[in-house]
């Protein structure tokens, strides 16, 4: 975020309240940026800062209240290593040295607020070049046990010895959205983490892979492993884990079971399966475990449905699980430090059983969940049609062969057959999906024999939620331009999601009753109420 | 070029709301009250945020007295780039 974003934005924190964000350096320039963190964190606030010079009157004798954020330095420490002030002759023994710095933490630890430590180098003060490392690792973990830490690049000599300003200027959104996060993160540590398990919990779909998901140390199972480990820990601190899928009931727990599981099913206290939106489930479980909001945690791959649940519950933490296994670090700090409790207590490790009795038996709510048109507007995606030629047809054959959930009747096929339908006069369409996020590949596979029949219609899992679906049926509907649409359509163990969407379809007829197996047919008018909406939110090319 | 001019108005307007009301010619430190020593650094800090740029020529900096001076560093810093 640049400087006159951030203006803007801080607007919306004029009239908030303010907290101290005590330091012994000029931190004006931060200001704005930390009106606007705070703002993104939809937890409004300014900064305050104290008079020049009054820090360490601040710490030893200020009242210190709990929203206090100290944004520390080492020569806060110990003075003497402060590159202002040049190295002094009669400087202290290293030993002296780390009995200050223990007894200036001890202090800070026991009071309210919290603590950012900026990592700036120090000066050579000691001969022996291994003190003056240790005595830098030694305020580092003096700075990470505080609070948190701002790293080192933050830091500016050039501009600390032109202004007294300590933060480069090209880092202080990060800086400021640091202490932001610290300051939040303190004002309520979490207590419930709600999590995702397709691509979160496992590497995979469970619908769609079953027994083939990855969850052990290996391979692509890593990332999930360690997850899994992290969860367990936060566990054993005293964390509430719940799951929330979009899946069958019967899906989820398969996946639970699974033997490369490292945490097991009684690990969560619930697990709330169901293609209804995850918003609803989360505040239905809040009500139940009778926690407030701001103490949830959301976990998800999917910025989908992150940007659901933030839109409906905006007290809730969204954390994104990372597409990279090298942002696997940052994330599980990320998690610790929403979780971060110094005493742990014989309750804490039983809550988990507590709950999980008191709410043995809720189901998924049917409530529905946050309208995200605008946010699926804002993601500029690009759905591409294409017609391929049976050479071109193995990522579609595979999409129809390995596609259990959006299934229009579980039909599987092979080349043969496919070429059979095709010499028939049946057409095969295919769609890739691309939007700000990366491209999503070939998604959806969908085969219309010469009468118009949709024979097969599946979509992968990936993209529920964004409406592909709809925007391909109408604009197929255009394209084929029949009065009726009809689809083969047939319930299997697995094939919920679809089933969903025809209901969808079926509402806008008069007389609409739940599907049967057969042939579906739908109005032309009927799918336009239903599907024409959603072209409006793609750039749809036929190729 | 009048982009980076605009970008700075905003900026000083943000910083010194008093120069929201005057033409970009007359603004220097002896017609803003509050361009004090102070907000010079914060003044700075924006311009290197906003522009992506680093300004390591501290006696450069102490020069820049009016609009019109920040505009032909700013231009010339984001020239060398």
């Amino acid at each position: 975020m640049k400087f006159l974003e951030a203006t803007a934005l801080a607007q919306q924190a004029a009239t908030a309240p303010t907290f101290v964000l005590a330091s012994s350096a000029n931190l004006s320039a931060l200001e704005v940026f930390v009106a606007a963190h705070s703002v993104l964190a939809n937890s409004p606030a300014r900064m305050v800062q104290l008079p020049f010079g009054t820090l360490q009157q601040h710490l030893r004798f200020g009242a210190h209240e709990t929203t206090e954020v100290r944004l520390l330095m080492p020569w806060d420490f110990l003075p003497e290593l402060d590159w202002r002030t040049g190295i002094s002759a009669d400087r202290a023994s290293f030993e002296a040295m780390l009995s200050r710095i223990s007894a200036l933490e001890s202090f800070l630890a026991n009071c309210p607020g919290t603590s950012v430590y900026l990592d700036c180098p120090i000066p050579p003060c000691h001969h022996d070049q291994r003190s003056n490392e240790s005595l830098r690792l030694r305020l580092l973990a003096a700075g990470a046990r505080l609070g948190s830490v701002l790293p080192s690049e933050m830091f500016s000599l050039d501009n600390y010895c032109a202004t007294g300003s300590v933060l480069s200027p090209r880092l202080l959104d990060a800086a400021a959205s640091e202490i932001v996060r610290r300051r939040t993160v303190n004002a309520a540590p979490g207590k419930v983490l709600v999590t995702d398990l397709d691509n979160v919990m496992w590497r995979g779909v469970i619908g769609e892979d079953g027994a083939n998901i990855a969850c052990a140390p290996n391979g692509r199972g890593y990332p999930h492993f360690i997850y899994q480990n992290v969860l367990r820990s936060l566990k054993e601190s005293g964390v509430i884990l719940a799951a929330v899928s979009r899946n069958d009931v019967q899906l989820a727990e398969t996946g639970l079971n699974h033997p490369d599981m490292t945490l097991k099913r009684d690990d969560f206290v619930v697990v709330l399966a169901s293609y209804q939106p995850k918003s609803s489930q989360i505040e239905s479980l809040a009500r139940h475990l009778n926690l407030g909001l701001e103490s949830f945690v959301f976990v998800d791959d999917n910025p989908v449905e992150l940007h659901e649940v933030q839109s409906a519950l905006p007290q809730v933490t969204t954390v994104q699980f990372p597409v990279s296994v090298n942002d696997l670090p940052e994330f599980t700090r990320r998690l610790g430090q929403l979780f971060s409790r110094v005493h742990v207590t014989e309750e804490d490790l039983s809550r988990t059983d507590l709950y999980r009795v008191s709410l043995a038996g809720l189901a998924p709510t049917q409530a529905k969940g946050a309208d995200i048109t605008a946010f699926l507007q804002q993601l500029a995606m690009r759905l591409t049609i294409r017609e391929p030629d049976l050479e071109n047809s193995a990522r579609a054959l595979q999409l129809i062969n390995k596609t259990n959930q959006f299934n229009l009747n579980g039909q599987r096929l092979n080349i043969d057959t496919l070429r059979q339908h095709i010499q028939a006069g049946a057409r095969l369409f295919t769609a890739t999906l691309d939007d700000r996020f990366g491209t999503h590949g070939e998604i959806l596979a969908c085969l219309v024999a010469r009468d118009g029949t949709v024979e097969t219609l599946v979509m992968s899992c990936r993209v529920f939620q964004r409406q592909v679906e709809s925007a391909f049926l109408a604009r197929l509907n255009q394209l084929l331009g029949y009065p009726h649409f009809r689809l083969r359509y047939q319930r299997t163990s697995k094939n919920e999601p679809m089933l969903q969407f025809v209901r969808m379809l079926l509402d806008q007829q008069e007389g609409a009753t739940d599907p049967g197996d057969g042939l579906l047919v739908i109005e032309q008018v009927a799918l336009s109420a239903a599907c024409d909406s959603s072209l409006a939110l793609f750039a749809v090319a036929m190729q | 070029m009048q982009e980076m001019e605009d970008k700075l108005a905003s900026l000083f307007h943000a910083l010194f709301p008093d120069t929201r009301v005057m033409r970009a010619e007359t603004i220097s430190v002896d017609s803003v009250p509050q361009w004090d020593s102070a907000a010079h650094v914060n003044l700075i800090a924006a311009i290197e945020s906003e522009f992506d740029l680093f300004f390591d020529d501290v006696e450069a900096l102490v020069e820049l007295t009016d609009f019109q001076s920040v505009c032909r560093y700013v231009q010339h810093a984001l020239a060398r780039q």
